[in-house]
């Protein structure tokens, strides 16, 4: 054997010793490789073994069932367990009547022995209801696409919710907001329209000024979003619009007169609490005063004073103020949502319904108030109320002007804000000098863009007085207008009418609080000094949760855009 | 030896994983079903019995046995058990899916794999069997797992024995 092996050429040896190597090697690659495949197949299995755990729930009343069913993309079927012990097993059609206190559907009744006594239609009533139980369907086989889309979705969900559990009332919400330059910052939004209606019959059209740069084009396009989890019912946009001659502003007032005006005088010092802050209130920039809120009392006051130089005698004068509120009124409003808890719905029909208690309903905003603008009279040497300036929201900067009532009678004028702690941001103050009160022209849009495509019934909806252009979270609309004239120059405001239906969130419904309601409505001055520690808490930190929770109309889409 | 030890394991496993109770529903029906789940509990001194969950209070639980379980209570359909006297339990509220077959499917299978059977054969049965055994219990809680506080939910009366229904009627 050794002679034969010995008598073959060298180079045979060497493939043949080669030749070994390899399957050797090959040998010990394929048993790594089965082992890595029985690895993955080890770790597959152990995913697969799943327990579907929580898959049922139980229910003792009907009210925390229509809540939680109410967020399910598909309904489960219901077991009524009924208190003699009978069972009634309907399919994924059925309902809760809270008014008749009943609950109906189709499905199978079966007795404590359960045996089938009847089948088909029927309609429980509530008090029979020992308990009620919910079943998840349980998925075996993987649905890829399913479980990726899903996925993503509990990827933003969890990144929402960890923001939004954290400090659920400091979540992003806006009405619709407009912009200029569909891109910019969202934290420069140039118009926030109709914040205060919450509601249907709370629905106003609302101005805001949107300081347009200098225009060369008679085309001008806003585009509207909807950043929130908020429903938005948008029954008008229009455009007004009024010409304006180099060095001239319109500016509108709270009451939504507006007024041509001319000369501007730059604050020459500004004071507060803290000092001076003429840098932040001198230029149009963004760099905001504000102050933080009183430990002790949410509606504890402050004065913030305005000194003007070198002002041109004998001639009407407004206040110029920019300006935008705090998230103070958001924790609020968001509070009084936690209060009414698994009772929202029913909150909102009586606000619906009754006047009253609509009238009733904005008890804290009206304890915290405007900005009271007050003039120093030097004859008698004291402060003269001027009137009162304010909108409510956190977003978009409000350019507004109050009248003052005087004209100026010396080339120093004093002013003094008084304000709520914590709650307006300033831009910027400056005085104008009146020249004449002036109708704008309104315009309607002339084409509607929703992502990008047109969108002739969104025009149509917005066009008409009588309808509604709803509009989900995520949506965003480019709306075109056009101006009169080619080479003229124009002021702009918006006008944006509708309401807007907050979403009810999950972390909100625990805190559910009827009395606190009530306090809010009632006694808005005891409650805002006993919540007062527990918006401390929330202060320092929500601005950024604020904006950190907003939705990005880019990657969040509503399905029916 | 190892090889009958071997063998014995594996038989077992698959005529166990055929034994389940029948009233169960697949776990696709689970929310049409009317019935409790199938509860396998073992007490402190070892006895043990089987059936389905009725009720639950804080005190006890009421089973409806089914035939064969253990003589030690069965007097009636429906036993009282005290939680007191529980040592462990098993709950299972959907047939298990069986995936006993895989285990000499994949043997055959293995045996066509010529000398890569050395390896194929092992790894296969390993891998079978577990799947096998964890296919058992998929729809199961084990009192590790689940607290016996926990478990109303899966019984037919998940509020407690009706007020109008005796242990004596509930078949």
């Amino acid at each position: 054997m050794i002679a034969k092996f010995l008598n073959r050429p060298i180079n045979y040896v060497r493939e043949n010793v080669l030749q070994g190597y390899t399957t050797l090697r090959n040998t010990k690659k394929i048993s790594l490789s089965i082992l890595a495949i029985f690895l993955i197949l080890l770790s597959i299995q152990a995913c697969q073994s799943y327990k579907a755990y929580y898959f049922r729930d139980i229910y003792l009343d009907a009210n925390t069932l229509l809540h939680d069913s109410r967020d399910l993309e598909t309904k489960f079927f219901l077991k009524a367990h009924l208190k003699n012990g009978d069972v009634c097993i309907l399919r994924d059609t059925w309902q809760i009547d809270t008014l008749k206190h009943i609950v109906t559907g189709s499905g199978t009744r079966y007795d404590f022995n359960r045996y089938k006594i009847t089948e088909g239609l029927m309609s429980i009533p509530i008090d029979s209801v020992s308990v009620f139980e919910t079943n998840k369907k349980i998925e075996i086989s993987p649905e890829t696409g399913r479980i990726v889309a899903l996925t993503l979705m509990a990827a933003v969900e969890i990144t929402l919710g960890i923001i939004c559990i954290s400090t659920p009332k400091a979540c992003f919400g806006s009405c619709p907001t407009f912009y200029m330059n569909a891109d910019d910052n969202y934290q420069y939004a140039d118009a926030e329209g109709f914040s205060n209606a919450i509601s249907p019959s709370m629905e106003y059209g609302d101005i805001d000024a949107l300081h347009n740069p200098p225009l060369k084009d008679n085309l001008f396009t806003i585009t509207m979003k909807n950043e929130a989890l908020e429903t938005h019912c948008v029954r008008e946009v229009k455009l007004l619009a009024y010409p304006r001659k180099k060095g001239e502003r319109i500016f509108h007032t709270p009451q939504d007169e507006f007024f041509r005006c001319s000369s501007t005088f730059s604050i020459s010092k500004a004071t507060a609490s803290e000092g001076d802050i003429t840098e932040l209130l001198h230029t149009i920039d963004a760099k905001e005063r504000y102050s933080l809120s009183d430990a002790s009392n949410l509606s504890s006051k402050e004065e913030v004073f305005l000194n003007f130089d070198n002002v041109t005698i004998g001639k009407e004068l407004g206040l110029v103020l920019n300006f935008r509120q705090t998230l103070m009124t958001t924790y609020l409003f968001y509070s009084g949502m936690g209060y009414m808890g698994d009772n929202v719905g029913d909150i909102y029909a009586m606000l619906e319904a009754n006047k009253q208690t609509r009238s009733e309903f904005g008890g804290t905003t009206k304890e915290l108030g405007d900005v009271e603008v007050y003039a120093w009279n030097e004859q008698y040497k004291s402060w003269e109320h001027q009137g009162s300036i304010g909108e409510i929201g956190p977003i978009a900067i409000n350019k507004q002007i109050l009248r003052l009532k005087n004209t100026s009678q010396s080339t120093s004028v004093r002013l003094k804000l008084v304000v709520n702690r914590g709650l307006w941001r300033f831009d910027y103050a400056a005085l104008t000098t009146i020249e004449e009160k002036i109708k704008p022209i309104s315009l309607q849009p002339v084409s509607v863009f929703n992502k990008g495509k047109v969108d002739t019934k969104a025009l149509a909806d917005l066009r008409s007085s009588e309808k509604y252009l709803i509009s989900m979270p995520g949506s965003e609309y480019r709306l075109n207008f056009l101006l009169p004239e080619k080479n003229t120059d124009y002021e702009l405001f918006l006008y944006s009418k509708g309401y807007y239906l907050e979403w009810m969130r999950k972390q909100w419904i625990k805190d559910k609080n009827l009395a606190k309601l009530s306090q809010m409505q009632t006694e808005p001055k005891k409650y805002l000094m006993e919540e007062a520690k527990e918006y401390k808490l929330y202060e320092s930190t929500m601005e950024k949760q604020f904006w950190d929770s907003k939705i990005n109309t880019k990657v969040f889409t509503y399905h029916e855009n | 030896m190892k090889t009958k030890i071997f063998a014995v394991l594996l038989i077992s496993i698959m005529i166990d994983s055929c034994a389940t109770p029948t009233f169960l529903p697949d776990y696709s029906d689970i929310d049409v079903h009317p019935f409790g789940s199938y509860i396998s509990i073992r007490f402190i001194n070892g006895a043990e019995v089987n059936g389905e969950l009725i009720s639950i209070d804080k005190k006890s639980l009421i089973i409806r046995t089914f035939p064969d379980m253990n003589d030690m209570i069965v007097t009636t359909k429906c036993v009282v058990v005290l939680l007191s006297d529980i040592h462990n339990f098993i709950l299972t509220y959907a047939n298990p899916i069986y995936y006993s077959w895989s285990i000499p499917a994949y043997a055959v299978a293995a045996l066509t794999n010529g000398w890569a059977a050395i390896i194929t054969l092992p790894v296969g049965l390993l891998v079978t069997t577990s799947v096998t055994s964890t296919g058992d219990n998929t729809f199961s809680y084990y009192d590790t797992n689940l607290p016996i506080s926990q478990i109303a939910k899966f019984a037919r009366f998940p509020n407690g024995l009706p007020e109008s229904v005796t242990i004596n009627q509930i078949k």
